[in-house]
């Protein structure tokens, strides 16, 4: 996605959110502060380093998370760790103990003999941060650092990204709406189609775009029952059907057929919840219940 | 007084070279390479000893066309290994990051394109190195029956070592341009196969044709002779084949004397295992510049 007149400034310290949806240019954003992608024209500075000019120098002060990393199959956590924390040139004697740390940090240490591509998402996503931290960066940028977890796994994100912010790390987290930096970011900038729509403090951007989130419900079982049952709930502005199957569908007899309703959704997480559990405590069988 | 604090010098690694290496030998397919390829370049060359000596008559001095035969089996063997084995263990080496989803965060740390393409390829080439160094004590007994003089070894040394330079930069390079390892793979096996076994088949055909086309003629013979030369030593097999029958026949190491085949004039060139060893050694360097550079355009993209 290509941006236009992008100009913004976050302070040391703090914890800034890049809100948008797909395609905004987010990551386009990011990948520029990470010395990725070259701007075509301009610059941006990263710790008072151009990007443009002294892209290394960049590098050594940023510690990048991109939406969907891998890994290395043949690599323990500790082993991960510690191979990355060689790219950036800590001291072969030193990184076995780095990764013990920053496996300690990320709650991960006890999987630090565990090949690194056994973990499941939300583990990964903390071997990712962890890794991020391994040349200990002044400045952490994470595309989507919560979108592949469970709520569990989000809280416990937060409550770490809170403690790296208080260790005086810089941190530019994007989130494709703004539920996903509420309650952890102070300042955020709304992109829309590569330009800045609005920047400043949570707050105001928050009274200025509607905090409305779109639910994607998948189930099987009765799509009137469902449809009901969310209108019914509370902080639902609207429910639509999604690629609902057709009654001529192929689907052999007997199979059941999986739905999806999208749910225009501004109450709370607890709200959210509450509709979550009134579907299926009425037979409702969810498949999955994610913010899209 | 204590013992004298010695300590041998360390060289800083670099950690992709580390991380490969370990990698490599932790797979079973290293080990299962390295224990198919030295059981059967071991018992092959045993039953050529003893088919050639322990199962005829002994002479004196009658053992060195076994240990030629030795010689030049062992010899096929690693030029077969360097064409057709080595490029498998790069081919690999940037696809693979990219199909992990590792290229990203990799060219995101300080280390320059030009040093992580040099940890690959020194990766890469040190197993093949290291599949070619087992080999050597096989060697012995070929240099114990006889009948092959330590120069031979040169030749053989330079085609291989070069080979094995060229078949590891030529699929490193491919890793870079195409998207998947399979895609990769089976290029550089084509290209590989298109130079070991059809360059060499392409010129004999071509020459022959030509020749019986063109009818007999000094010069053109001798032009005719020049190019078929200079394209089967571009194959390292028909150019070692050709610097060992060259040797065979005149002694002489360096140089390669055509003889009037043909009607054409007698010519002398480099001898092919030079030729490709300059040539190879010169399209290696060029690729791995090529890689570099390759790599440092997809970390920007």
């Amino acid at each position: 996605m290509a941006l236009e007149g992008v100009s913004l400034s976050v302070s040391q310290g703090a914890i800034f959110g890049l809100v948008g949806p797909r395609g905004a240019g987010k990551t386009t954003l990011l990948k520029i502060l990470a010395t990725l992608v070259a701007p075509s024209a301009g610059d941006a500075f990263v710790a008072g380093r151009s990007v443009v000019n002294e892209p290394l120098r960049v590098r050594r002060q940023v510690g990048y998370l991109p939406s969907d990393f891998g890994v290395y199959p043949d690599q323990t956590c500790a082993e991960y760790i510690a191979f990355f924390a060689g790219c950036y040139g800590v001291p072969p004697k030193e990184r076995a103990t780095l990764a013990a740390d920053l496996l300690q940090l990320v709650d991960l240490y006890h999987r630090k003999d565990t090949p690194a591509d056994r973990l499941t998402p939300a583990m990964r996503q903390r071997l990712g941060m962890a890794r991020v931290l391994a040349h200990d960066p002044r400045v952490l940028l994470l595309d989507e650092p919560l979108a592949s977890l469970d709520p569990r796994a989000q809280v416990e994100a937060r409550a770490l990204l809170k403690e790296l912010s208080s260790m005086g790390k810089t941190i530019l987290l994007t989130a494709p709406n703004l539920a996903g930096v509420q309650d952890l970011c102070t300042h955020a900038a709304l992109l829309q189609a590569g330009r800045i729509a609005q920047t400043g403090p949570l707050e105001d951007i928050r009274a200025a775009v509607p905090p409305y989130r779109t639910i994607a419900v998948k189930f099987l079982g009765d799509a009137r029952l469902a449809m009901n049952l969310i209108q019914a709930a509370h902080g639902v502005v609207d429910v639509q059907p999604f690629n609902q199957p057709s009654a001529s569908s192929d689907a052999p007899a007997g199979v059941a057929l999986l739905k999806e309703l999208r749910v225009t959704f501004d109450g709370t997480y607890a709200a959210a919840s509450a509709l979550l559990r009134s579907l299926m405590h009425s037979g409702v069988q969810v498949v999955s219940f994610a913010e899209d | 007084m204590g013992a004298p604090n010695f300590k041998l010098p360390t060289f800083p690694l670099s950690p992709i070279l580390v991380k490969e290496m370990a990698g490599r030998m932790r797979n079973a397919r290293a080990h299962t390479v390295m224990t198919v390829y030295l059981a059967v370049a071991s018992s092959l060359s045993v039953l050529i000893y003893m088919v050639g000596v322990l199962g005829s008559p002994r002479t004196v001095g009658g053992t060195g066309a076994v240990g030629q035969v030795v010689f030049y089996f062992l010899v096929g063997m690693q030029l077969l290994l360097v064409s057709f084995v080595a490029p498998a263990f790069a081919a690999g080496a940037i696809s693979l990051e990219r199909e992990n989803k590792t290229l990203e965060v990799l060219c995101m740390t300080p280390l320059t394109p030009a040093q992580i393409v040099q940890a690959k390829l020194i990766s890469a080439l040190g197993f093949t190195l290291l599949l070619l160094f087992a080999t050597l004590p096989l060697f012995s007994l070929a240099f114990l029956l006889g009948g092959v003089e330590p120069r031979q070894l040169v030749i053989a040394l330079c085609g291989v070592l070069a080979s094995a330079l060229m078949y590891t930069v030529l699929p490193l390079y491919l890793s870079t341009r195409f998207k998947t390892t399979a895609s990769a793979t089976l290029s550089a096996y084509a290209i590989v196969s298109s130079i070991v076994v059809g360059v060499p088949l392409a010129a004999l055909i071509g020459v022959a044709t030509l020749g019986q086309v063109l009818g007999p003629g000094a010069v053109l013979a001798s032009l005719l002779n020049t190019v078929f030369i200079a394209v089967i030593s571009l194959s390292p097999i028909s150019a070692f084949v050709a610097s060992e029958a060259s040797f065979s026949a005149t002694g002489e190491l360096w140089m390669f004397t055509y003889g009037a085949v043909g009607g054409g004039l007698p010519l002398t060139l480099p001898s092919p295992f030079l030729i490709l060893t300059g040539v190879y050694l010169a399209a290696s360097a060029l690729l791995y510049a090529l890689t570099v550079r390759r790599l440092a355009r997809i970390e920007q993209q």
